[in-house]
């Protein structure tokens, strides 16, 4: 993808619209949307900008980002830090702890796509499979407390929150998986040369 | 080495943001995070109007200032039929333990309903009759003015929203006010005897 494309630039304007006021407080008002799709949408942002990133640049961070092991787990890192109620309050509450939240998210879907390739199978097992467990108890937890954990949102919303964490947990699970089976049949045609 | 050094910044990074957002690993909820703040740095809170279910009207401090010691503010409104109805509950059983004790250092309890405009003196005063508060040990009130509420709610760290039905959704807990004005203590609902228990300690300063 060149630096032109349309993707690139639309990666680029997902978390800018998400930081205009009045769409952020539309973004925001309920929690399903706010941790299941603005979130997971700034992280695919991130991981569609990172495609327009120059090769150049990509080798010179090579080194830096042996395995892939610094990015996955400045990835996790972030995502997890979003993950945690006080900070998505904060986030609710103060436009600029919001801006840190959008960049760090859009930071982390670069530093995903930018180390997922470079990482054997194994590596992105370890962090795909603490990411998947995390969001399953996190999912659970949230369905099975009686009381809020974000003071912003609704316990309605919260359960409802947890059933489709625990789903999108499973997606991102199983769809980890299908590409680790092809990656895995490429790797293997290619080294009995068929 | 440059991989070493990289996941050595990384690594740092994320301990200090997990660490933000865990108000330096100790809290993961907001309300939790509010509770260590105020237990070590007590903050003052508005002057606000109230109106008592007599129809008084009373200042939050003077009401405060004119006991012996402390007090238990609870923030409810009279149509609740969810988190208020645990907190009336707790109340009640505050108030029986406080009726018992022989001892004379004094904690009182005080409701403050956020609702001004469904929440009149007459409804308070079937509330506390609903409630059997007494008067002078449980203090039922109403704040006069809508327009202190978000400075209240900003003190207090209350959070309400409107749960679509004309009702409300906010988070409860027990605030410890001492004599002069200031919140000392939050305590989770549910829990009203290490309320009662903060309460008579801070009385006791």
């Amino acid at each position: 993808m060149s630096k032109s494309s349309p993707l690139f630039l639309l990666s680029l304007c997902l978390p800018l619209l998400a930081l205009l006021p009045s769409v952020r407080v539309y973004l925001e008002v309920n929690m399903l949307r706010h941790m299941l799709v603005v979130m997971p949408l700034l992280v695919f942002a991130g991981f569609l900008f990172a495609y327009g990133v120059p090769r150049k640049v990509r080798r010179a961070l090579r080194p830096w980002n042996k395995f892939g092991v610094p990015g996955l787990l400045l990835a996790s890192g972030l995502i997890a830090t979003w993950m945690i109620p006080f900070a998505l309050d904060r986030a609710i509450e103060n436009p600029q702890v919001d801006a840190a939240k959008t960049f760090s998210l859009f930071l982390a879907g670069i530093a995903l796509a930018l180390s997922l390739s470079l990482a054997p199978l194994v590596t992105q097992l370890f962090f795909i499979w603490n990411w998947v467990a995390m969001a399953v108890f996190t999912g659970v937890l949230y369905q099975s407390l009686p009381q809020r954990l974000c003071s912003a949102y609704l316990l309605d919303d919260q359960g409802r929150t947890g059933l489709g964490l625990v789903v999108f947990a499973a997606a991102i699970g199983c769809t980890w998986c299908a590409s680790a089976w092809t990656r895995h049949h490429k790797v293997v045609a290619t080294s009995t040369g068929g | 080495m440059r991989a070493a050094v990289a996941t050595l910044a990384v690594s740092l990074a994320i301990v200090f943001s997990l660490g933000w957002a865990s108000n330096g690993f100790t809290a993961l909820t907001s309300q939790k995070a509010r509770q260590l703040a105020v237990a070590t740095e007590p903050r003052d809170v508005p002057d606000v109007e109230l109106v008592m279910a007599n129809g008084e009207r009373r200042m939050l401090h003077e009401i405060l200032s004119g006991r012996r010691g402390s007090t238990v503010v609870g923030f409810f409104y009279a149509g609740c039929q969810t988190i208020c109805l645990t907190l009336a509950n707790d109340f009640t059983q505050l108030q029986g333990s406080l009726t018992d004790r022989s001892d004379d250092l004094e904690v009182n309890l005080l409701s403050i309903s956020f609702a001004p405009e469904t929440d009149s003196p007459t409804v308070l005063q079937a509330y506390a009759k609903r409630m059997a508060a007494q008067v002078g040990i449980w203090d039922i009130a109403v704040i006069r003015h809508t327009k202190d509420l978000p400075d209240l709610y900003r003190s207090f760290g209350l959070r309400v929203i409107g749960d679509g039905k004309g009702g409300y959704v906010h988070n409860s807990a027990f605030h410890i006010l001492s004599p002069e004005g200031k919140l000392v203590g939050i305590v989770d609902l549910a829990r009203p005897q290490a309320a009662l228990k903060l309460a008579t300690s801070a009385a006791m300063l």
